[in-house]
């Protein structure tokens, strides 16, 4: 006990004496646990929204959805969606009279375009969703209060009105449109511009509250009094309040995300031209009630009022607050797992510098450690000393990660809310704060195990030579103990997060430990003697103690390599030729294990490289055919080609490794090896347990466990990789020459000043003259700077010449380089500014001067400050995992970032020509009626500006069979459970796909086939089909002249359902740059038989866009269809972008959370090495060199780690993104798809962050005076 | 100064040889060294610099392990003793002083000294007032709650040797005591290794490379490359 009060006195005065290195270290862990604390906040916050009030969300207790399935009580709209039908609304209501309970209905899919009147005049339309309720009931459980008139519920907007009201309302605007045929129409004044409309509704315009969105859309900019048309239909609705736009969410109503909304009353469908048949039923049951119970009692009552095959009790689709509490717990929980997982992998990051920290902390108290141990203290004790001071670092870390993540949560709610379509309430949420502190200690503890270790080992005798002290070496079953350590721990945690999600047997968990602690075994004893080179004077011996055992191997080996014709052992002792024998078959055992490290090595590359090559070869054109993803696929699809390929890969990279590499092959070796030594080792004993212990309550366990663990050992294997690639690239980083890192200065210089000259250009030529000043005032300096260097030279020749007597030499001329520097970098402004004014000669000149001033930097800044390069190199090479584990926390940050802005932005634009340049037109016009369509293309006929246009009939069907062979159901939903918003309840089979029935192939656009042929117009009434290539038609095997068996779904029930047999004729090639719309699967007119009903009716129609007038007439000409609403592609694609966006908030914040971590381990890294280089920096600073040099070093050194980071980072979004793009359907659009802009921007940051993060501590480092640092070291 | 010994061997070492590897460079540190040291000597080595001092007083100190010989200090042998039993004997039977002090910089004076007693494992003293006492024999009584930093040189090494001393063992090891002190501090310290050595009977070896110094003490041993080559006559 007093030990320990002595450790913790101990560990806290030293933490308070070494302020700085402390504020780093706890920075590291409280970066991780903020992400950990703000996220899972936001989790439990979103959790709330989906788990609270229920009923409230539901609208009810009970909400039942008209669907497919139950043809008894539900019916089609006049657009073809599912209602209740009278008789299935007649029986609900009965049965909820009796039952007691409330009923309540309403119509929450009506999409229709919304026109504000003005002066009498309609505009243009823009599409809502009109949400018809019955005001005196909606919602249940709660009240919708409207912010205009302020604090009135929305059911006082609405008034009762009596019956006779409602006929009026129905009937008279018919009368008078009647009357105007007999009689003049009376509209008040002559002239009104009302003259449109019937009397009767200008008086009595129906009353409608509106979304607070709307008031704010451009188009619209309704406020209340105002006046507009729904649908097509000629009611006059007045705004008679505002709600805000909170009253809706994705919980209540889902498509309120999409669609801004308004509310009328459910009695109102007759005046849009509907029966007043909701779609779907709320009840409310009183308070005590089962709910259960109640559900189960309607399902008795449908039972025995519509008796029939139909099981209501599956097929009614409905959703009662037991259900709905039961699913929204299950997403609450998978979303809070999801969340925590992306937590703690930035409090790993935040790992990596808690190990640094420990091991600066250790290897700076060396001396203390060595006097501890002369005291009498043991090493036992000594790691527990220094475990304590780990802990408490772990302890005010996560108190401090605690507090600041709370504070996030705060802020980082509207994240969230984008995320999620919810508006969430802010709180604290102490489990989220306990997790943060748990996990933030845990990780302190665990990531700073082995440096303590360590630490007991330090010799005491280091205490008599403390200019030698040195941190100790690892030892290897310290660190593979460690690792044991970590494994199980970490895989522990992340066990309780995925529960046994995925099933993994424990013989892979062994495996995979197995293999994982070989590969580590190996990187240790590479560095130990055993991993490097045999030396030429090396002869097999043991230790001395070992002599008997020595000669008891020898003499036998002796005797046998005497019998072999070798000269060199002729007339050898034969213990000696037995050494001798012994010592050659190490050697070639050791030439062996190079060799097949490397081969191992080559292997593994050359598959990976097979696997890209099979998913790019047709995407770049290399060939029709995939080719194997791997070898085994290769040698069992009997592909010699790609065997061979794959063998002369394996060996051109193998042979490479060995020869290209010497320093490092031995680390290869030894962690094959390793790997699968450990590997094979691991698998057996996986197996021997697997045979002894299956059954037992052991085996259960270790299969409960292992999946966490197999997924840490796989998080652990890719780290290790990366950061062996690391090292390796800090290796070969190291060996570059200082004039090549100037070189790489003045590229990142060059680059700088034209992106910035690119964006200030935009600002006036004012703006671009000031850069030139400031680019032409640097130029000056750095060119006096490389001056004064070269002034140096004629005086010491002149000095010399003097000593020897003779006559000094005339001085040279000046080198043209300064001036070279300062004309270029005014060139390269004003190059830039010709540039911006156009014409691609302009731009090779100015990508000319580019050159040139590139060319003078380097110059001026090689022969100025090649030692510093120099300097740089050697510290960076003398540091390589300290930089590499730097590298690895920065890179993941903005990986994360490349990737989600990167993959966003090419999605987008993908999207965006999709859309636009390839879709035929810019206008898409959706009926719901088929009868609508020749009025569709009337009315754009009518319309000036529209150029052409194209109709479809778009078809929901189920692909059953191909060539008389069932294609596998990709759901079944007999055994589903009924309810969940969206399903519809009814028995469904095949693969579902959409199906179009093009007006017209006249105008069908000309597509490059893959195979076969396009639709002609002669194939009018054939049953053939055209299908696009895509991985449907890939996985499903789809080719030319297979015979496809449909359903076509055709009514609420399945006898109305029409089967058909139609022939591929041919497959449009996916990379086919002319593309129509909808022609995934295009069908000849006339094909389906009239019964069939589509989905939709579509025309797509291009429309002049030189003027907006001409879309604003087309679209209000549409407004006037009832049943059709029209939206222009760009309306939809922002809308498709905005979800984008919204998919995308998430993924960026943790990726910003990650950057923050790998912000402060570099931060906390160059402080620490910083610390550890003050004595050499006093002692270059004592011999001359400038504190502003020491600087310019630090901040090179760091840019330079920074860029690697941000080239690295960036590559893995680039790649994924050149994966995604040649994948689509658009492949050539890469080069645009590709934003070059973000990546300099994410480049430029990441060089920033680097720099930024460093300056701290390298300006101290700085301006140390040499003696302070001279006399304390 | 006088040696008065009763004969017991405090320190014994037999063939002693110590050998370090630096690449493939072998360097023969210390060479089949043969010591006898007694009870309440107080005994001096000398040698220039790289004559193996440093690596000697480590060997037995116990703070380093020999390539070949023997070690006995206060008949125990401790040649092949594990880590955790040598910090054991350094804790009860060794004290050290160092050349640069090696104070723990956050802690007083008073619980510098204290500290051996502390990380005993059967403590004899209570360590406060132990390490009150030595300080007080060592006329630091005014200066128990300094920090290091606070103190000067000669009081930071008069702190070491009462740290030193806190256990009462029985061999105490100085090296290049005096090595980091001025002239008027190193009288200090030598007088108050002397005051310590009369005053507690502890055997006293101090290992310099100073002849004059190391002939201040009762018996006076050269070291050469590795090897004690004789005695020289003490002052």
């Amino acid at each position: 006990m007093k030990l320990l009060r002595f450790f913790i006195k101990h560990s806290l005065r030293d933490m308070w004496r070494n302020r700085a290195r402390t504020v780093f270290a706890l920075i590291c862990v409280a970066t991780g646990v903020t992400a950990v604390v703000a996220l899972r906040s936001m989790a439990f916050m979103v959790g709330d929204e989906l788990t609270t009030d229920l009923a409230e969300m539901n609208r009810g207790d009970i909400r039942l959805y008209a669907s497919r399935g139950t043809p008894e009580i539900v019916t089609l709209s006049r657009e073809g969606d599912p209602i209740f039908s009278a008789e299935g609304e007649r029986a609900i209501r009965e049965w909820a009279a009796e039952e007691g309970v409330t009923f309540s209905g309403a119509r929450l899919n009506n999409i229709s375009s919304v026109r504000a009147i003005e002066n009498g005049t309609a505009g243009p339309p823009t599409l809502n969703l009109t949400l018809l309720i019955e005001p005196e009931h909606y919602p249940f459980y709660s009240e919708i209060i409207l912010s205009e008139p302020a604090g009135v519920p929305l059911r006082d907007v609405f008034p009762p009105g009596s019956e006779a009201e409602s006929v009026a309302s129905v009937l008279l605007p018919r009368l008078g449109a009647l009357s105007s045929v007999v009689m003049p129409r009376w509209n008040g004044a002559a002239g009104s511009t009302w003259a449109t409309y019937p009397a009767y509704l200008i008086a009595h315009p129906r009353p409608v509250v509106i979304s607070s969105n709307l008031t704010r859309q451009s188009s619209l900019g309704l406020s209340l009094g105002d006046y507009v048309r729904l649908g097509a239909p000629d009611t006059i609705y007045e705004v008679r309040g505002i709600a805000p736009a909170t009253s809706e969410s994705i919980l209540t109503v889902p498509p309120t995300v999409f669609l801004d909304f308004l509310y009328a009353p459910l009695t109102d469908l007759p005046l849009l031209g509907d029966p007043v048949l909701p779609e779907q039923i709320f009840i409310q049951v009183p308070l005590g009630r089962d709910i259960a119970a109640a559900e189960a009692s309607l399902i008795r009552y449908l039972e025995r009022t519509f008796p029939s095959r139909t099981n209501f009790d599956l097929n009614l689709n409905r959703e009662s607050v037991p259900d709905l509490e039961e699913n929204n717990d299950e997403a609450a929980s998978v979303l809070d797992d999801m969340i925590l997982v992306m937590g703690l992998s930035s409090l790993l990051i935040g790992g990596i510098g808690i190990i640094n920290t420990m091991q600066v902390i250790v290897s700076r108290r060396t001396l203390e450690i060595a006097v501890l141990k002369t005291l009498g203290l043991k090493g036992s004790r000594i790691t527990g000393l220094f475990m304590v001071e780990a802990l408490l670092m772990g302890l005010l870390g996560s108190a401090l990660g605690v507090v600041i993540g709370v504070a996030l949560s705060y802020t980082i709610k509207s994240v969230g809310e984008e995320a999620f379509q919810l508006t969430l309430v802010w709180r604290l949420y102490p489990e989220a704060m306990l997790s943060g502190m748990f996990l933030g200690v845990v990780i302190t503890v665990l990531f700073g195990f082995l440096p303590t270790l360590i630490a007991g080992q330090v010799r005491p005798a280091v205490v008599l030579r403390p200019n030698e002290a040195q941190m100790p070496a690892a030892g290897l079953l310290q660190t593979l103990a460690t690792l044991i350590v970590m494994i199980v721990v970490l895989g522990l945690l992340v066990d309780t997060i995925v529960e046994g999600a995925i099933a993994i047997s424990p013989v892979y968990m062994i495996t995979g430990g197995g293999a994982l602690v070989g590969l580590f075994a190996g990187v240790i004893i590479a560095n130990t003697g055993l991993g490097q080179p045999i030396p030429a004077y090396y002869r097999f011996r043991l230790p001395r103690r070992f002599e008997r055992l020595q000669n008891a191997i020898t003499g036998p080996v002796g005797i046998l390599t005497g019998l072999l014709p070798v000269t060199a052992w002729r007339g050898m002792e034969r213990h000696l030729r037995g050494q001798a024998a012994i010592t050659l078959g190490l050697r070639g055992l050791r030439q062996l294990l190079l060799i097949y490290g490397s081969l191992a090595i080559g292997a593994a590359l050359a598959s990976l490289i097979l696997l890209i090559g099979s998913e790019v070869w047709i995407p770049l054109g290399l060939g029709e055919t995939k080719p194997a993803g791997h070898i085994v696929d290769a040698v069992e699809g009997g592909s010699a080609r790609w065997v061979i390929t794959w063998a002369a890969l394996t060996l051109a990279i193998g042979l490479a490794i060995r020869l290209l590499s010497r320093a490092l092959v031995g680390l290869v070796a030894m962690s094959t090896l390793g790997v699968t030594v450990g590997g094979l080792i691991g698998w057996l004993i996986g197996r021997a347990g697997a045979l002894v212990l299956d059954g037992t309550g052991t085996w259960t366990f270790l299969a409960e466990i292992s999946t966490g663990i197999v997924l840490v050992e796989a998080a652990l294997a890719a780290m290790a990789a990366v950061f062996v690639g690391y090292w390796l690239l800090v290796w070969l980083v190291g060996r570059m020459s200082g004039g090549a890192l100037m070189g790489l200065v003045s590229l990142v210089l060059v680059g700088l000043l034209a992106g910035a000259a690119q964006i200030v250009a935009g600002l006036g030529v004012g703006a671009l003259l000031a850069l030139g000043a400031v680019a032409l005032i640097g130029g000056l300096v750095i060119g006096r700077t490389a001056r004064s260097g070269e002034a140096a030279r004629p005086l010491a020749e002149q000095s010399r010449a003097e000593e020897a007597g003779g006559i000094p030499a005339a001085p040279t001329l000046r080198l043209p380089g300064t001036s070279l520097l300062m004309m270029s970098m005014a060139g390269l402004v004003g190059g830039l500014l010709l540039v911006d004014v156009g014409g691609e000669r302009l731009w090779w000149a100015g990508a000319g001067l580019a050159l040139l001033v590139f060319a003078g930097l380097w110059r001026a800044l090689r022969r100025r400050y090649k030692v510093d390069g120099r300097l740089v190199l050697r510290e960076m090479a003398s540091r390589r995992s300290r930089v590499a584990s730097t590298l690895l926390g920065l890179s993941v940050g903005l990986a994360g970032l490349s990737l989600v802005s990167l993959t966003t932005g090419a999605a987008t634009h993908l999207l965006e020509t999709q859309m636009s340049g390839r879709i035929e037109g810019n206008l898409l016009v959706i009926a719901r009626v088929p009868d609508q369509v020749e009025t569709i293309e009337a009315a754009l006929a009518g319309s000036e500006g529209v150029e052409a246009y194209s109709s479809y009939r778009i078809y929901s069907a189920a692909l059953l069979a191909i060539n008389g062979e069932t294609v596998s159901p990709t759901f079944h939903s007999p055994e589903d459970e009924p309810g969940g918003m969206g399903g519809n309840g009814r028995a469904t089979q095949g693969f579902p796909l959409m199906l179009a029935q093009r007006g017209s192939l006249a105008d069908l656009p000309e597509y490059e086939m893959s195979a076969g042929r396009q639709l002609e117009p002669s194939d009018a009434g054939e049953h053939v089909i055209m299908l696009r290539e895509s991985f449907i038609t890939q996985e499903l095997g789809i080719e030319v002249g297979d015979r496809l068996m449909l359903l076509f779904e055709n009514g609420v029930s399945q006898a109305d359902d029409v089967m058909l047999r139609l022939t591929v004729i041919g497959l449009v090639d996916s990379q086919s740059a002319l593309t129509g719309y909808a022609d995934q699967f295009l069908v000849p007119p006339d094909t389906l038989p009239g019964t069939v009903k589509p989905m939709n009716m579509m025309t797509v129609a291009r429309v002049d866009e030189s003027d907006d007038a001409y879309m604003d007439g087309a679209l209000v000409a549409l407004s006037n269809i009832p049943g059709v609403f029209a939206i222009e592609l760009s309306a939809l694609t922002q809308l498709l972008e905005s979800l984008i966006n919204q998919f995308k908030a998430l993924p960026t914040l943790v990726a910003w959370l990650a950057l923050i971590s790998g912000t402060a381990i570099i931060a906390n890294t160059v402080a620490l090495a910083t610390q550890e280089r003050r004595r050499q920096i006093g002692v270059m600073k004592a011999v001359g060199l400038k504190g502003r040099r020491v600087l310019a070093m630090l901040m090179i050194e760091n840019g330079l780690i920074g860029l690697i980071a941000g080239l690295i980072g960036i590559a893995v979004g680039l790649l994924l993104t050149v994966v995604l793009v040649l994948a689509s359907p658009g492949p050539d659009q890469l080069m645009d798809a590709l934003e070059m802009e973000t990546m300099g921007w994410l480049l430029v940051m990441s060089i920033a962050v680097a720099i930024g993060a460093a300056t701290l501590s390298a300006w101290s480092a700085a301006a140390e005076k040499p003696m302070n640092v001279l006399r304390y070291e | 100064m006088q040696n008065e010994t009763n004969g017991r061997v405090v320190l014994r070492a037999t063939n002693l040889t110590k050998d370090l590897y630096l690449g493939h460079v072998v360097v023969h540190a210390v060479r089949g060294v043969d010591l006898a040291i007694y009870e309440n000597e107080m005994v001096g080595i000398v040698g220039p610099s790289g004559s193996g001092k440093s690596t000697l007083l480590g060997l037995i100190g116990g703070l380093d392990t020999p390539t070949e010989g023997r070690i006995e200090i206060d008949g125990v042998d401790i040649t092949h003793m594990s880590e955790g039993r040598l910090a054991e004997v350094r804790n009860e039977k060794i004290g050290f002083v160092f050349q640069f002090f090696n104070l723990v910089p956050t802690l007083t004076a008073l619980e510098n000294v204290a500290l051996p007693i502390q990380f005993a494992r059967y403590p004899k003293f209570d360590p406060e007032q132990r390490a009150r006492e030595l300080l007080e024999l060592l006329g630091l009584a005014d200066r128990l709650n300094h920090r290091p930093m606070e103190l000067s040189g000669g009081q930071q090494q008069r702190v070491a040797i009462a740290r030193a001393l806190a256990n009462n063992p029985p061999l105490l090891l100085a090296d290049e005591p005096t090595g980091n002190l001025d002239s008027e501090a190193s009288e200090v310290v030598l007088q108050a290794l002397n005051d310590v050595w009369r005053e507690t009977g502890t055997t006293v070896v101090l290992v310099t490379h100073d002849l004059d110094l190391a002939r201040k003490m009762g018996r006076v041993l050269r070291l050469v490359d590795g090897r004690i080559l004789g005695e020289v006559e003490p002052v």
